[in-house]
């Protein structure tokens, strides 16, 4: 009656994990877009059992299965409010291999992943086109030149500069743009090697920049370098791509003792390796030990110390004039910052305390919790350019929380979370919010 | 192709016509993502339907009426007995697009919601107000209201508080013929008519669909205490019970996880809980400060008078979350011990607990499965979890036998087959070892009178023929 399963062992060997799912539903209550849609196919449970009835051979593989299981955010929630502990994102993720999703992304989307993000000098090349283009206001004209309400918020995303609320026209960075190495304390306790994430090196030059800042006043010096790390392409099912990117990656870090990333998703993505080419005869023992090395930034700073005001002064007094990028934090009494959780690192990494201790310790800032600071703000790497409108509607609900606790700043450690709070946030009609990434805060 | 599933499809084109086409799927996916609840048991339906409105509601049950196809309820199928299962197929009926808070009544202590609302969000929402929604059903965080009236859930509060039946003051249903009735109000007593308000309660889907529900609320207490004792012997730990509440205090809840709890959640956690102890009381006072200070302090005392090797009452409500940890924690420990979890619903009076505890071991010692126990000792209600591989086929036998043995002595014991998580398709076959024929008729009777097609939510509670 019923066919062999047409499917590869790949996954197959997720049915005993499967079948420890029982369905009861936990997983609906953690999950952002089961918030949004109430649609069993969105949450985990059902995810779960259409890829059992794929193996079973009682449902055919089709575009209608492909939707749903491209209906994830990844945020892993679900893996996380599971009693059982099934295993929901990897199983999700073998599916999409199995069903060969990449091949069904947008044209344009599967240029860029297998095109431009798995050569660094095309990334870098973009990189600076791109920031000549915010210096050059080319983007502010493609604003207006886009059809859709979708591009001209991600254009004025990507262009929001990060002024704190009270800053002069004429400080519209708050980061110094150009501060040299020379102003800083001079890196005194070694070298790292510093995995800068293609999307910060695209959107975001400045955090690049504050992350080397930070490492620095810490007493590191950063060599920036990477590959893509992959993600983008596991996410949809290319694991030939992730494993051909892990491996160049390995080899190009083989010199540092840490490697420091100020990307959650990359970062997750290359302590991630160890599992992801564990059956590789030449890489399994070096990514094994690639993986143990990767830190988050954030990680790697509270653990080595935050920068030390004694051995390295501030680099500008603590009365200084207006428009001085350290001056905001002592005009107001107190800044009060809203960190967000990033999925990638707080239930990718076990990171959720470190930046909070790291921006606790910033004078003159406040840490305020928003309610649900870890669940999903909707982003989900390239979710928000595939699934427009649901990625709004998780942001919203971000967005409310954001609000409620009534920041004046909200910082988070992930390039995708940047841009999607601010676009949640222009929609909630809140476009002044700064949105910074945890290190813009700490090179100061 | 069954005579239902062509129904089915000639109704679903008439419902894409009334209703969002998009909520209204007939696609293999959709319908195996309605198949299943929380038994893990599946059913395939032959449509699925969102409802948005309890007019959507009414015609989807007004064609069921005139086509003759079966309609069963569904809100977030997190159920524990099937009673959202299409065991009959038709159409899957989801209620959790209707999800609005309408209206909360300080003044008349009193919220208004729709069947879709999520436990845990009512209780938030009260709550802000100052005001208390009790029940708590373990599944409090998704699962919804109409789910909890529709099963009559419970939860660890039931012993001071009672379970969803005594919140209920206002209903609205829509028959099996697609006619509404409103019954209650917001006014706390009403002895007009008889008391159909709770014949819905509990109905399973059996009898209409609730698309409304006005629900009574208390203050919300102030203060909480929260104690764990652990005792060398089950039976100290039930003289522990009967002491607390002849002490005259009632606390809010008295949980108890027995041995194999214990260690199953030492073997995951590691909390330094003490193995050789056959039970652990989790005890949890609540009111105003003043009075939770000193009903935790007579608790302790009749604790150890009961002969409590271990007593800790938390200083804060981060020491009370430390000791909840464990209970929190048995399900995930056992359900990661074998592939399956059988979770059962017995409640017996509570003396009887020690004796029902006692028939359970010698069951699980007579069938060779690993059965572990915790529950609601206040209230008598025990979760017996069996813990086995449904793919067992030889096993699941044995499963069945010992199920069928754990309800046998519930009953002679003065119990009865479930507390709180209803008879739906799991337990219906045992459902003439509790009532008796003549009650089992009357009830076919009532479900006769109100769905005389039999289109709404067929095959649940009554096992076939004569049970």
């Amino acid at each position: 009656m019923k066919a062999p399963s047409p499917f590869s062992p790949l996954l197959k060997q997720w049915e005993q994990s499967l079948w420890r799912c029982n369905k009861c539903g936990a997983c609906t209550g953690a999950c952002p877009l089961y918030a949004r849609t109430k649609d069993e196919g969105m949450a985990a449970r059902g995810k779960l059992a259409l890829v059992e009835a794929l193996l079973e051979g009682s449902l055919a593989p089709g575009p209608g299965c492909a939707a749903y299981l491209a209906g994830c955010l990844l945020c892993q929630a679900c893996r996380e409010s599971c009693a059982s502990g099934v295993p929901t994102t990897e199983i999700i993720l073998a599916a999409r291999r199995e069903l060969a999703l990449f091949e069904k992304l947008p044209f344009a989307l599967r240029l860029l992943l297998s095109g431009v993000l798995t050569r660094p000098a095309l990334v870098a090349l973009a990189g600076r086109a791109l920031e000549l283009c915010r210096r050059q206001g080319i983007c502010r004209l493609a604003e207006r030149v886009l059809p859709g309400e979708f591009f001209p918020l991600l254009w004025r995303a990507l262009l929001a500069a990060p002024a704190l609320p009270g800053a002069g026209a004429g400080a519209r960075g708050l980061l110094p743009e150009a501060a040299g190495e020379s102003s800083l304390a001079r890196p005194a306790r070694g070298t790292v090697g510093y995995f800068t994430g293609c999307a910060l090196t695209l959107f975001f030059p400045r955090v690049s920049r504050a992350t080397q800042r930070a490492l620095a006043r810490a007493g590191w010096a950063a060599a920036p370098r990477n590959f893509c790390c992959g993600m983008p392409h596991y996410a949809h099912g290319d694991f030939r791509t992730a494993r051909e990117l892990a491996r160049k990656n390995i080899d190009l870090f083989a010199s540092y003792a840490a490697v420091v990333t100020d990307c959650a998703t990359c970062g997750a993505m290359l302590k991630e390796y160890a599992q992801l080419l564990a059956d590789d005869k030449e890489y399994a023992p070096k990514a094994k030990a690639f993986s143990a090395r990767v830190r988050d930034v954030s990680e790697f700073l509270a653990a080595e110390g935050a920068p030390d005001p004694e051995r390295f002064p501030r680099p500008f007094p603590a009365s200084g004039p207006a428009g001085h990028p350290g001056f905001f934090f002592f005009r107001k009494e107190r800044i009060r910052a809203a960190y967000h959780d990033p999925c990638h690192l707080a239930r990718g990494q076990g990171v959720r305390e470190e930046p909070r201790r790291l921006l606790a310790a910033v004078p003159g800032l406040e840490l305020v919790e928003m309610e649900s600071a870890d669940t999903c703000c909707g982003g989900g790497g390239t979710f928000l350019f595939t699934h427009l409108q649901l990625a709004a509607g998780v942001g919203e609900a971000k967005a409310r929380d954001i609000l409620a606790a009534g920041p004046d700043v909200v910082v988070t450690g992930c390039p995708g979370c940047l841009l999607q709070l601010k676009m949640a946030l222009q929609r909630a009609g809140r476009g002044d919010l700064p949105v910074l990434h945890t290190v813009e805060l700490l090179g100061l | 192709m069954s005579g239902i599933s062509s129904v089915v499809k000639e109704a679903v084109r008439e419902l894409k016509r009334l209703i969002d086409p998009a909520r209204v799927l007939d696609t293999p996916e959709a319908r195996l993502l309605y198949a299943y609840d929380a038994t893990a048991g599946q059913h395939l339906p032959d449509a699925v339907v969102k409802a948005h409105s309890p007019a959507e509601v009414a015609a989807v049950l007004k064609m069921a009426d005139r086509l003759g196809f079966p309609v069963v309820p569904r809100g977030a199928g997190t159920g524990l007995s099937g009673g959202s299962l299409p065991a009959a197929g038709g159409v899957v009926l989801v209620l959790t697009g209707m999800a609005q808070i309408k209206e909360i009544d300080r003044e008349n202590m009193a919220v208004v919601c729709e069947p879709g609302v999520i436990t845990a969000d009512l209780q938030k929402a009260v709550e802000r107000e100052g005001l208390f929604y009790p029940p708590d059903p373990s599944s409090l965080n998704y699962c919804t209201i109409g789910g909890n009236l529709a099963e009559n859930a419970g939860g660890p509060r039931g012993l001071k508080y009672g379970v969803t039946k005594d919140y209920v003051l206002g209903l609205e249903v829509v028959l099996p013929d697609g006619e509404t009735v409103r019954l209650g109000g917001k006014q706390v007593k009403n002895v007009t008519g008889y008391n159909f308000l709770q014949l819905f309660v509990g109905s399973e889907g059996t009898l209409g669909v609730i698309t409304e529900a006005t629900l009574r609320l208390l203050p919300l207490p102030p203060a909480r205490k929260t104690l764990a004792a652990f005792f060398d012997r089950l039976e100290q730990a039930a003289d522990a019970v009967t002491a607390v509440l002849a002490a005259g205090v009632v606390p809010c809840t008295l949980e108890l996880m027995d041995q194999k709890s214990i260690y199953y959640v030492e073997e995951y956690l590691r909390l330094g809980l003490p193995r050789q102890a056959e039970a652990m009381l989790i005890i949890e006072a609540d009111g105003l400060p003043e009075e939770t200070e000193a009903q935790a302090a007579r608790i302790a005392r009749v604790c150890r008078q009961a002969g409590a090797r271990d007593l800790t009452v938390a200083r804060d409500s981060a020491e009370a979350d430390r000791l909840w940890r464990a209970r929190r924690a048995v399900s995930p420990a056992i359900s990661r011990v074998r592939p399956t979890k059988i979770g059962e619903d017995i409640c017996v009076p509570r003396s009887a607990i020690p004796a029902m505890v006692r028939e359970i071991q010698k069951i699980e010692e007579r069938f060779g499965l690993p059965i572990v126990i915790f529950g609601h000792a206040g209230d008598g209600n025990l979760h017996p979890n069996i813990l086995t591989n449904r793919r067992d086929r030889e096993e699941m036998a044995r499963v069945e036998q010992a199920i069928r043995a754990i309800f046998e002595a519930a009953v002679k014991l003065g119990g009865t087959l479930s507390g709180e998580h209803g008879i739906g398709l799991t337990k219906k076959d045992y459902l003439g070892l509790d009532l008796s024929p003549r009650a089992v008729a009357l009830m076919r009777a009532v479900k006769k009178a109100v769905d005389p097609a039999g289109i709404l939510n067929p095959g649940k509670i009554f096992g076939g023929g004569s049970a």
